[in-house]
């Protein structure tokens, strides 16, 4: 397969790779997980039916990107980036709140969340930054800084929604580009001592992350608060037991897990399928690192290298801390499990992303054909 | 490759499987905590669970008739419901409720408007003795949002008072009746029964999920009991006592 950059807007040819196709029937799946978790509801199909809908937008747009030549990203990047940022602020004075966070445009039932929006856009803008000409990443003033300085500013409305979860994920992708172009763990280690009062000054702000942390330390001294969470999900594996309950069956998730179809996900489901039905999901997660990282590993290209070692660290990231959140494995925060749960936003934002990894991947594969 | 791509990649290429070892050992920290709550440590996690979810319920078995030599029936049970109602906390909810279960009940207390008001938001309110038209089946009846329906006996004896001393007297234990005087007493084992008992799962707000529930031992009425007498004298008094002598004072008092 050719593919030819012949101009700085070269025109989207749509392209299903194989890993495009396994994403989409991951996707299909997560819509068994989200039917299986709110079945019992009044409105049984609402969920289910909306993600659906996701589904299909989320299988043309990762159509659109798949095909859509590294150039073309390149150059549309500073109106993507311009578009998102503002997205991200904007959201501030006009988005609603749900559960403490003002993180969703809301527009005739739907919501669309911009921090997720952005994940995509973030890595690409920071991956600009890192492979800059000239630029050698183990430089802090030239190279750091600067990409530590767009870290932060691209952070700063996430913080102030706040959405702590994903502003994790964010950090993650950070240090992970940082560190596997070249950068030097001092300096990734002198801001983490840096973010220590940072985090004082939110634990004393935001009462609440104190609180998950202790629960996550203790979860059986707060049952019937911060701990909830964590020991509902702990019970609900333990209901699946080997394998499972089967789907609609999950009794323990239906009565007691809170929020089963989103930030819940795997632990709803992995009382319907069990032990030997989750496994999978697990390895799928490390597939999916050592198949993008094999990818960046034999780019040519610096830029693409960064572009695919940040998304695949920033996927694989989050999907593990969900997976960790739900066993106990790590404090309580609301991240979703990317093409699992419930959400447009992160379905979106997670076929984009992984059809920009399959776009930069086969540029390289093209011009070595070439 | 570019030159500059190729200066880089041994480099970058280190790193990532510096990245990828980390990935995999979080991926087995992760497969180890699923294998220990899914199977190393499930039965634990479940009998905390049922602890704390299950319901164990009993469904007391009518207690067996004693007769005299001749047949003649001397004591004997009867079943009523006693309706348990969480009290909507609003007027309207309260209301409408309560117009549901006029319709499916007989013979409930006259509430007015202030009566219902003044027991917003009480919790099992209870209704004795309540009898469900023909029409309404138990099912429709749970269907009204915090209505529960539990079931009871009470003892039935014939009037006569130097009978009713001959035959003793029970008493209620866990919704049971047990002999503690006279024949009452000394045929207590083949007069009791075995109850029948189930398992429910509540969920947080301790509501019964009506899916989960399932028997869990069945049920076996009492053996009737013929005393090695006769009573004719009873059948010279033409009432039957109609009071629940299923507490030892009651008894007393009949």
């Amino acid at each position: 397969m050719h593919f030819h950059l012949n101009g700085p807007f070269s025109r989207p040819k749509p392209t299903l790779t194989p890993a495009g196709i396994f994403c989409l029937f991951l996707s299909l799946w997560g819509c068994v997980a989200i039917y299986n978790a709110t079945f019992h509801l009044s409105r049984a199909h609402w969920f289910v039916g909306r993600q659906l809908i996701w589904v299909a937008l989320g299988a043309a747009v990762l159509l659109f990107t798949s095909g859509t030549p590294p150039r073309t990203i390149r150059r549309l990047l500073p109106v993507l980036a311009a578009g998102s940022y503002a997205a991200l602020w904007l959201v501030l004075a006009f988005g609603i709140r749900i559960n403490g966070m003002r993180g969703w445009f809301s527009w005739q039932g739907v919501f669309v969340q911009p921090s997720e929006i952005g994940k995509p856009v973030f890595v690409l803008a920071l991956a600009t930054i890192l492979t800059r000409e000239g630029n050698p990443v183990g430089d802090w003033r030239r190279s750091y800084l600067p990409a530590l300085g767009v870290t932060a500013l691209w952070v700063l409305p996430i913080a102030l929604q706040p959405d702590f979860g994903a502003l994790l994920i964010y950090g993650i992708a950070f240090v992970a580009m940082y560190w596997a172009l070249g950068g030097k763990p001092a300096h990734v280690g002198a801001t983490a001592v840096g973010l220590v009062p940072l985090g004082l000054l939110v634990m004393s702000r935001y009462p609440y992350v104190g609180k998950r942390f202790a629960s996550f330390l203790n979860p059986g001294a707060y049952p019937d608060t911060s701990g909830w969470h964590i020991l509902q999900c702990q019970r609900a594996f333990a209901s699946g037991g080997g394998l499972g309950r089967s789907f609609e069956n999950g009794r323990w998730a239906q009565a007691y897990l809170p929020l089963g179809h989103s930030d819940s996900v795997f632990a709803s489901a992995a009382e319907a399928v069990g032990f030997v039905g989750v496994l999978p999901v697990v390895l799928l997660i490390l597939v999916w690192v050592v198949y993008g990282y094999r990818r960046a590993e034999t780019c040519d290209d610096r830029f693409a290298s960064a572009v695919i070692i940040g998304i695949v660290t920033m996927l694989a990231g989050q999907a593990l801390i969900h997976l960790s959140v739900n066993l106990g494995l790590f404090p309580p925060t609301g991240i979703t499990l990317p093409l699992i749960s419930y959400g447009g936003s992160s379905l979106i934002a997670t076929l984009v992303s992984v059809g920009i990894v399959e776009a930069m991947a086969r540029q390289s594969r093209t011009v070595d054909s070439e | 490759m570019t030159e500059q791509a190729t200066a880089n990649a041994p480099h970058a290429s280190r790193r990532t499987r510096f990245l990828l070892a980390v990935f995999l050992f979080w991926g087995t920290v992760v497969v180890v905590k699923l294998a220990q709550l899914m199977l190393i440590n499930r039965d634990q996690y479940l009998t905390e669970m049922t602890r704390r979810s299950v319901y164990v319920g009993h469904i007391p078995a009518r207690r067996g008739r004693l007769l005299d030599r001749d047949g003649r029936v001397l004591a004997w049970s009867s079943r009523h419901l006693r309706l348990l109602w969480d009290v909507p906390p609003d007027i309207v909810s309260a209301s409408r409720d309560w117009h549901l279960l006029k319709t499916a009940c007989k013979e409930l207390p006259v509430w007015s408007g202030d009566d219902i008001r003044d027991r917003l938001g009480t919790r099992s309110c209870v209704l004795d003795d309540v009898t469900l038209r023909s029409v309404t089946s138990p099912e429709q009846l749970m269907a009204i949002r915090g209505v529960r329906l539990e079931s009871y006996f009470a003892r039935h004896y014939c009037s006569a008072p130097e009978v009713v001393l001959a035959l003793g007297q029970v008493t209620l234990i866990d919704g049971a009746e047990v002999g503690v005087s006279g024949a009452e007493k000394t045929h207590d084992a083949l007069l009791r029964g075995r109850p029948s008992s189930y398992r429910v799962m509540v969920d947080k707000h301790g509501e019964w999920i009506p899916e989960t529930w399932r028997k869990t031992d069945e049920l076996r009425p009492g053996f009737d009991v013929h005393l090695p007498a006769s009573y004719p004298s009873v059948y010279s008094i033409p009432t039957w006592s109609r009071k629940p002598s299923s507490t030892p004072a009651a008894a007393a008092g009949g």
